[in-house]
């Protein structure tokens, strides 16, 4: 209903001439000082809730790169691998990155956020994780957007999905997609250490 | 005044601004059932509830009077993350809908995102595909002609047949038992949830369903030769991308089935 473009451009001018984090106020990149650019996942408007209930926009995360993919809490196939192949990139990382990993659930009906929770819990991810859910359409928007398929089978319960790793830049441009479980973690990380420079 | 005014708000995708105040699409009820979707494995069916739909697709006119009121979707605006560079790319310009694009035919050339952002702004939505497909079975006689010869015959012929450089009317096309027209014939049509088509893998040339790219994958048996019309629907899906603007590729508006509605509009 809302004119979405302007929306994003009034909520993204604040935030980029307000630095995030300390960090980004002592080293300004040169990215955050510009408006996003073209083709940015950081211009979405819509709202999402974290596994502790936080409320984050897109436009929160201008300044951070982001590997994200897309799955569900009971995943018995293939989400256990991807979320392993996300932990085998964050293994690589030196302490001091910025570096963020995002996993949206496809089942927001049943992924309450205490669902969520238990399964950061599960995966014993760290504190650089983010487990959003949102609305359907937000969902929707964001598997269209990266590209990722997903239908509920028949049962109500199982998904089938794609294999996605999608590596994000700080100005939320989508570098790179691991689409085969077979590759490894290293062209993900090559283009978060470019982002990086 | 104000009444009036707020009846073109809830009516129209984009009415008062069109020239020559193009109305809105008309929507009827489908009574929702169970059904066996297309090409789907071992029986299992689905449960489609009760909605509405736009006996036709949305207009070029209609289209217009979207852009026109909310400019960041004009071809020289849109954001690139939601458009392609086939974007209304047939019209004569931003607000100007040229000699390509006749007023009262589909409009095609948008994106998923494009397409959604138009029928929200009118409190609709894009179908999903069980409601297309659900709808999509029927012809005059009957609300379920999937069945019959002479039916999926003549939605073959039309896939088989080149594209027409000038689209007709959007209403040009005789109406279903439902009063539904052109869910066949006229052009493809975007589906809320066309993602859920995984027919061939897009990262694969072959075309086969992997087991690393698909989590719970297989669901899908395209063996029924005899649901090919079908099979070239998911197949046609599973190749699309959000962006994408396709001259044979328009939509239409379906909304959850509430209290019906005054209608102050034309089919």
């Amino acid at each position: 209903m809302k004119p979405l473009f302007l929306t994003i451009t009034l909520l993204a001018t604040p935030l980029l001439a307000t630095p995030l984090f300390a960090e980004e106020a002592s080293h300004p990149t040169p990215a955050a000082e510009k408006s996003l650019p073209e083709g940015s996942i950081y211009t979405l408007d819509s709202t999402w809730t974290d596994q502790d209930g936080k409320s984050v926009k897109w436009s929160d995360s201008v300044g951070t790169p982001r590997v994200i993919a897309l799955g569900y809490a009971n995943c018995k196939g293939i989400c256990p691998r991807i979320i392993a192949d996300m932990q085998r990139i964050e293994k690589e990382l030196p302490p001091e990155s910025k570096v963020r990993f995002t996993f949206i659930t496809l089942d927001p009906e049943n992924d309450t956020q205490a669902e969520l929770k238990a399964m950061a819990g599960r995966h014993q991810l760290s504190p650089r994780w983010d487990v959003l859910r949102s609305e359907e359409d937000a969902l929707l928007e964001m598997a269209v957007i990266l590209g990722v398929r997903f239908d509920r089978l028949p049962n109500g319960i199982d998904f089938a999905h794609s294999y996605l790793i999608a590596t994000v830049g700080p100005d939320g441009k989508i570098l790179h997609k691991w689409t085969d479980g077979k590759d490894g973690p290293e062209a993900s990380l090559k283009a978060l250490k470019n982002a990086a420079r | 005044m104000r009444i009036l005014a707020h009846i073109a708000l809830v009516v129209g995708c984009c009415t008062l601004a069109a020239a020559g105040g193009q109305p809105s699409a008309a929507m009827v009820v489908i009574q929702g059932g169970v059904y066996q979707r297309p090409l789907e494995k071992g029986g299992t069916t689905r449960t489609v509830d009760d909605y509405q739909l736009d006996v036709r697709q949305v207009t070029n006119a209609e289209f217009l009077g979207f852009v026109t009121e909310h400019p960041e979707w004009q071809r020289s605006k849109v954001n690139p993350l939601f458009a392609d560079k086939g974007y209304l790319v047939k019209w004569a310009g931003d607000t100007e809908l040229g000699p390509a694009a006749p007023p009262n035919a589909p409009v095609t050339n948008v994106s998923w995102f494009a397409a959604r952002a138009c029928l929200k702004s009118v409190g609709k939505r894009l179908p999903s595909v069980d409601e297309w497909e659900f709808a999509a079975r029927a012809d005059g006689k009957s609300a379920d002609a999937s069945q019959d010869p002479e039916f999926k015959a003549r939605i073959l012929d039309w896939y088989s047949r080149p594209e027409s450089a000038l689209l007709p009317d959007a209403a040009a096309m005789p109406a279903d038992i439902h009063g539904v027209r052109g869910m066949h014939g006229m052009v493809w049509e975007w589906t809320s949830n066309f993602v859920s088509a995984m027919t061939s893998g897009e990262a694969r040339s072959d075309g086969t369903l992997s087991a690393q790219q698909f989590c719970g994958g297989g669901g899908a048996d395209p063996n029924q030769a005899t649901e090919y019309a079908n099979f070239m629907r998911m197949a046609f899906r599973s190749s699309l991308k959000g962006d994408f603007c396709l001259p044979g590729l328009g939509f239409r508006g379906a909304k959850d089935a509430g209290p019906p509605a005054k209608t102050t509009n034309t089919p």
